[in-house]
């Protein structure tokens, strides 16, 4: 992790917040190499804005430290710092134009080469035919390039993006992802992002940082916090879960009410356990009905006799359609009384049929490397 | 010395304040007058000094006689004027015994009459002229309520005028306290009290401004007044359907003064003009608002006032009227604050 | 791209800090100097006698002692309670027809409704006894004269009308239309939701309006003093203490007790306004009433007939001005506008006026902007900011005779460095921003922050420094708000009359107080006329104010327009 390396260009060590006798940060470390995009996570109220706020220099930290390049900005004003700052708002001054908005923090330039510059800074937010509108003129996604263009200007030595998207439709805030992405890799900016929303944390970060409860829960990169969730928080925060109480018997086998599942990392310890599963990792199987089903009948009936590994039988109680996928609701009482209901998530098809129809049985397949244990 | 330093940080903030630059540049000297003449009046005597002294320059700050004395006795500690020009001789009188003034005697003194000054030697100030009381009778409204034109002062405690009479406030206005000195002086004091006590019963309102009452009378709003002759003459010439009444038993009067203020920082100039304000040229200007005046032989009639006023005034003990002021006051004011106008 | 070589993070940003807490603190002393100290020396005075004794609250029990004085008290707190409970039963159904019908003529009942704010509270109560006086025009329809305590009652309900009116115009504006449709929706009534909707969402409106117009008569001597007759109040009372008797010890006691009323009614606002604030939330959706013939009509009538009051009431003193000699000679005549031949000071005060109005106007804008700007902007200086809002605030409680007074006893004072100032026209300029700073500061405290918060950080993280986004942005923003004060700031300058009766020099007199000279010295007429040029001219730049900004919103700010 890059915490424990040595080359963070910008780093914050032991930082502590508190409001009244309320903590809001406490003992948050964070680093930042120099062409990384960082998002920090969480839902509202965790801290990620007092964080951000305090790395730009808005508020100060009541303990802790501010690094840069190896330099304490602990104590430097938000002038010093020299970082690019966006914020949800837009902030544009509504009575400059997009241009003269964009120019209005390159000081000491002469007046041409100011404008030169903002127009250059437009047209790399693809607004260059814009540059004399206001920004009542413009529309959402449109102001929030402008501010991106204002705050990328002067050259900043690092950009920090306050929920930058939240206030725009959604199809803009799509475009506007790649896009603010796209332009952080071709300026080799470190970029450090807050927001809410962990599909965009996913989609634009090199490295997500969650946080909850004014500390940092988990941090890695999108995949890592998506496939491995430390915690039930992480993994429940960041896409839709499952999660069965279980008991290790051992070998990496794990008894759910009357199923058995298979590990792939088997844990040390033998005792009560919780695995997860994602909806779109859960696999369906068909039941034979002819050849099966007596067997599956006995089954059933024989209480202790357990079914085959990573297999539960389940009948499907309703679907949700959500376009791009299908959730097939289904329960299972084998796995126990309080937790026999999940999802599988199913890619729709060209036709839109769908293999199961509501009360049909099937066999559900929750496959080894699927299963991830949580720390509880 | 604490003390002259403030004098002076005072009186340069002031000369700051007061004197435009335009007057510094011009090497003008400026005069802070108080004056409680009539504004009218001021502007003819102001010019015509002007003229004959351009290098002096004369700011007015203009009340009426009690406000104007007030002021002055408010200050005492850091008196703003240089010179008192037009301020009735008994409250010039209250300020003597201040040690406020300084004797001075004037050009023209030895021309003014014996009784228009103050008698010792210097004098502390100079008399211009004298006012006396007048009543304002409006005959319109008169006509209309059927009230017969009053001849006396003892006319005015009939009932036929409850309400229909305004009077100035002595406290605030000289002419209302020389009206009030002139009754106890002629009456003595429990007959006059008397009187008063009578008249107030018809009193419409005492007023703060000794013109008030007359122009009042002009304009219908009360049809009796009692003011002074100054007024009564020019608002009958302004129009006003007026008949000026001198009551048979005597008018009460008081002077107009001139006076220098002992802490006045332009000497010179004050002199200058309370050598001015004794000559002749000054007394014709004075003789066109007032019949009787401080230079023997400049007395001109006034349009519309035919008797011989001065024939006409009580004998009046100005040393009296001003040691007892206060005590007058102060009666007056328990017996009759109630109907006193607003001020 | 990356060949520009210089940034915008300049170093001159590193300033902000000790610029802003120098401006702060620079208000801060201000404040306290203007403000606080000549109101402490007031209370000071209240407690020495005449020779600089110190005499404890010896004056208050002299005061409280005299009948003649407590009868004033009482009968200002009576005639008060009555005048602001006239004032706003007329102006509640005046503001209902303006924002709860669809009548016509809905923008000219507004203005003819606002029009007394233009002129002296004194041209109400000339035109009265023109109207009323023993030889006023309607006398017999009153069947006894004005002067009194009636005069005063009517006096001050025209001249407070307009005061009473915005403010329930503001409180019926914001009622919930959401509340109306659902109270439709379950079959009320127009009446019942008159009174299930309309009247309690109006009352904290109701209540603000009485305190304001009960301080503003109960602190306002020009009414009395022409029209009061014999009937005394605690505001001719100071006026006869200070300069009637030049009692400055017991000027001070009454000032002090006018103080009280004029307290206690602040508190009552700033409860009311929170509590209105609190119940009605941002997210109300204003209502917009259906035609209704019936209503309109009646609403229209009722308008009519109380506009047609005020303006007749104005025209009537517009008239007598150019009256040669009221009542006798009816012929028309510039001849009162001869003010140099009158006891008031002559034209030199109009001249007087316009200086100190403008100058009122450009001090006070400058500095309200700026200290709202420090009030709302900066996030360093809490304490401070705190401290500059409230003494923003305290105006707006201390009235004007007092304040004038206290400036008088403050500034007065010869071991004061700064009297200097005594007697000139700054003096004028600086009380009357004073005395109007409150209300000049919390409008344009709620148009700074209706800005974006962010805008600050934005302009700190570029390296700009706080002044220039001041004058680039902000003040550009909120010129409407600017504009509107520096026209308020105009107009009272121009008419006010109580802080400056005690502070003017005689090269300093002001043509509203020259109206009350004038007044004082029988020469009603040209106070009339006086009144008259000070109400032409105030509605004058209020015109010139409106096509300023009219000019400035299209010429300067395109970006308004979408």
């Amino acid at each position: 992790m890059l915490e424990n390396s040595g080359g963070a260009f910008l780093r914050a060590q032991g930082i502590e917040k508190r409001y009244g006798g309320q903590t809001v940060l406490a003992e948050v470390d964070l680093a930042v190499a120099d062409d990384e995009f960082v998002c920090l996570l969480g839902p509202s109220g965790c801290g990620k804005t007092t964080l951000l706020r305090i790395l730009c220099g808005i508020e100060r930290a009541d303990r802790g430290r501010v690094l840069l390049d190896g330099q304490d900005i602990t104590r430097a004003s938000p002038a010093e710092r020299r970082f690019g700052i966006v914020f949800q708002s837009y902030a544009l001054f509504p009575n400059l134009s997009a241009l003269d908005n964009v120019a209005y923090g390159l000081r000491g330039l002469l007046r041409e080469r100011r404008e030169a510059r903002a127009r250059e800074m437009l047209d790399l937010v693809g607004l260059a035919s814009h540059a004399l509108k206001y920004p009542a003129q413009l529309s959402g996604g449109q102001q929030q390039r402008v501010a991106l263009a204002r705050a990328l200007a002067p050259e900043p030595r690092l950009l920090l993006l306050d929920e930058p998207l939240s206030a725009l439709d959604a199809q803009v805030r799509l475009n506007l992802r790649s896009e603010i992405r796209m332009l952080a890799k071709r300026l080799s900016m470190p970029v450090v992002m807050v927001t809410h929303d962990q599909e965009e944390a996913l989609s634009m970060a090199d490295r997500v940082v969650l946080m909850n409860h004014g500390s940092i829960e988990q941090a890695g990169t999108p995949s890592t916090l998506y496939l491995s969730p430390a915690s039930e928080f992480a993994a429940r925060f960041i896409g839709r879960v499952h999660c069965f109480d279980g008991e290790h018997e051992g070998d990496g086998i794990v008894r759910v009410g009357q199923a058995r599942l298979r590990l792939s990392d088997a844990p040390g310890r033998i005792g009560p356990i919780r695995v997860a599963i994602r909806p779109s990792h859960v696999r369906l199987r068909h039941h034979d009905p002819s050849a099966e089903r007596a067997s599956w009948r006995q089954k059933e009936a024989l209480p202790g006799e357990p079914f085959p590994l990573n297999l539960v039988p389940a009948w499907v109680t309703g679907t949700t359609f959500s376009g791009a996928t299908v959730a097939l609701h289904l329960r299972a009482p084998a796995l126990g009384e309080t937790q026999d209901a999940f999802d599988a998530e199913l890619a729709t098809t060209p036709t839109g049929e769908l293999p199961w129809r509501e009360g049909e049985r099937l066999w559900a397949e929750l496959p080894a490397e699927a299963l991830r244990v949580l720390r509880s | 010395m604490f003390h002259r330093i403030h004098r002076a940080m005072a009186s340069v903030a002031l000369a700051a304040a007061l004197l435009p630059l335009a007057a510094l540049a011009q090497g003008k000297t400026e005069l802070l007058v108080y004056t409680a003449l009539e504004a009218d009046q001021i502007k003819a005597y102001q010019e015509a000094f002007e003229k004959d002294h351009p290098n002096v320059s004369l700011k007015f700050v203009r009340d009426s006689t009690g406000i104007v004395t007030a002021k002055l006795l408010a200050e005492k500690a850091n008196p703003q004027a240089d010179v008192v020009w037009g301020l009735a001789a008994t409250s010039l009188m209250l300020l003597d015994r201040e040690g406020m003034l300084m004797p001075y005697a004037p050009k023209n003194l030895a021309a003014i009459k014996p009784t228009m000054r103050d008698a010792r030697n210097p004098p502390t100030w100079v008399g211009m002229d004298v006012w006396s009381s007048a009543i304002c009778f409006n005959t319109v409204e008169a006509g209309k309520k059927n009230l017969p034109k009053p001849a006396t002062w003892e006319d005015l405690t009939k009932p036929v005028y409850r309400g229909a009479i305004t009077m100035p406030h002595p406290a605030s206005s000289g002419t209302g306290y020389l009206m009030v000195s002139a009754w106890l002086q002629m009456m003595g004091e429990q007959k006059g009290w008397a009187f008063m006590d009578a008249l107030h019963q018809n009193m419409g309102v005492y007023t703060h401004s000794g013109s008030k009452p007359c122009r009042q009378a002009g304009a219908g709003e009360f049809p009796i007044g009692l003011s002074f002759e100054y007024r009564a003459n020019k608002t009958k010439k302004d129009g006003a359907p007026i008949d000026i009444v001198l009551p048979a038993e005597g008018l009460g009067w008081d002077m107009e003064a001139t006076a220098i203020l002992k802490t006045t920082k332009r000497p010179e100039a004050a002199k200058l003009l309370a050598d001015w304000a004794t000559s002749r040229k000054a007394n014709e200007l004075y003789a066109k608002n007032f019949a009787i005046v401080a230079l023997p032989g400049v007395q001109e009639k006034l349009q519309f006032i035919d008797a011989d006023i001065e024939k006409m005034l009580v004998k009046n003990d100005f040393g009296w009227a001003a040691a007892n002021r206060d005590r007058i006051l102060a009666e007056w004011s328990r017996r009759y604050e109630a109907k006193a106008e607003k001020r | 791209m990356t060949a520009v070589s210089t940034t915008g993070h300049g170093m001159s940003a590193r300033l902000d800090a000790p610029a802003q807490g120098a401006l702060g603190v620079s208000l801060l002393a201000a404040g306290a100097l203007f403000i606080a100290a000549p109101v402490l020396a007031l209370l000071a005075r209240a407690l020495f006698d005449g020779s600089g004794e110190f005499v404890g609250f010896g004056n208050f029990s002299a005061y409280f002692a005299a009948p003649a004085l407590t009868d004033s008290a009482v009968r200002s707190l009576r005639l008060s309670a009555i005048a602001a409970a006239i004032t706003v039963a007329l102006a509640y159904g005046y503001a209902y027809g303006l924002t709860l019908t669809q009548m016509r003529h809905k923008t000219f009942f507004r203005a003819a409704a606002l029009l007394p704010l233009l002129a002296p509270s004194l041209l109400m109560a000339i035109s009265l006894v023109y109207l009323f006086g023993h030889q006023g025009l309607l006398k017999d329809w009153l069947g006894r004269p004005i002067y009194g305590e009636l005069g005063i009652v009517v006096g001050s309900v025209l001249w407070t009308f307009p005061h009473a009116l915005l403010i329930l115009i503001a409180s019926l504006s914001a009622i919930d239309a959401r509340l109306v449709e659902a109270a439709r929706t379950m079959g009320a009534s127009p009446w019942d939701v008159f009174r299930t909707v309309m009247l309690p969402a109006s009352r904290y409106g109701v209540a603000m309006a009485f305190a304001v117009v009960f301080v503003l008569v109960i602190t306002d001597f020009g009414v009395p003093k022409v029209i009061g007759g014999q009937a005394n109040v605690l505001a001719t009372d100071l006026y006869k203490q200070v300069v009637g008797l030049q009692n400055f010890a017991m000027g001070a006691v009454v000032g002090a007790v006018l103080l009280a009323p004029a307290i206690g009614a602040f508190f009552i606002e700033r409860h009311l306004r929170r509590r209105q604030a609190s119940a009605f939330g941002a997210r109300a959706v204003p209502y917009m009433p259906e035609p209704w013939a019936l209503r309109d009509r009646l609403f229209w009538g009722y308008c009519a007939l109380v506009s047609a009051l005020l303006v007749g009431v104005l025209a009537m003193a517009v008239y007598a001005s150019f009256v040669r000699l009221w009542p006798y000679d009816l012929s028309l005549s510039l001849r009162n506008y001869d003010f140099d031949q009158m006891d008031g000071g002559g034209w030199i005060t109009f001249w007087n006026s316009l200086r100190l109005s403008f100058g009122t106007a450009l001090a006070g804008t400058v500095l309200a902007f700026l200290t709202a700007w420090f009030v709302v902007k900066p996030r360093r200086f809490g304490a401070l900011r705190d401290a500059v809002n409230l003494l923003a605030t305290v105006p707006l409680a201390v009235p004007g005779l007092a304040l004038g007074l206290g400036y008088i006893m403050f500034f007065n004072a010869p071991s004061n460095p700064l009297s200097g100032l005594y007697a000139t026209m700054t003096i004028l300029v600086v009380c009357t921003v004073v005395h109007f700073f409150s209300v000049a500061h919390l409008t344009l405290v709620t148009a700074l922050s209706q800005l974006d918060r962010e805008f600050e950080f934005v302009a700190e993280s570029l390296g700009v420094p706080f002044w220039q986004t001041l004058a680039r942005v902000h003040l550009p923003v909120v010129l409407p708000a600017l504009l509107e004060v520096a026209g308020y700031f105009f107009v009272n300058a121009m008419t006010t009359v109580s802080a400056v009766v005690f502070l003017y020099a005689p090269h300093t007199q002001l043509a509203s107080v020259a109206v009350l000279n004038m007044d004082d010295a029988g020469d009603i007429a040209p106070a009339a006329a006086m009144a008259v040029l000070i109400f032409v001219t105030a509605a004058l730049v209020r015109l010139g104010f409106m096509a300023v900004e009219r000019w400035a919103l299209t010429r300067t700010n395109r970006w308004r327009l979408r």
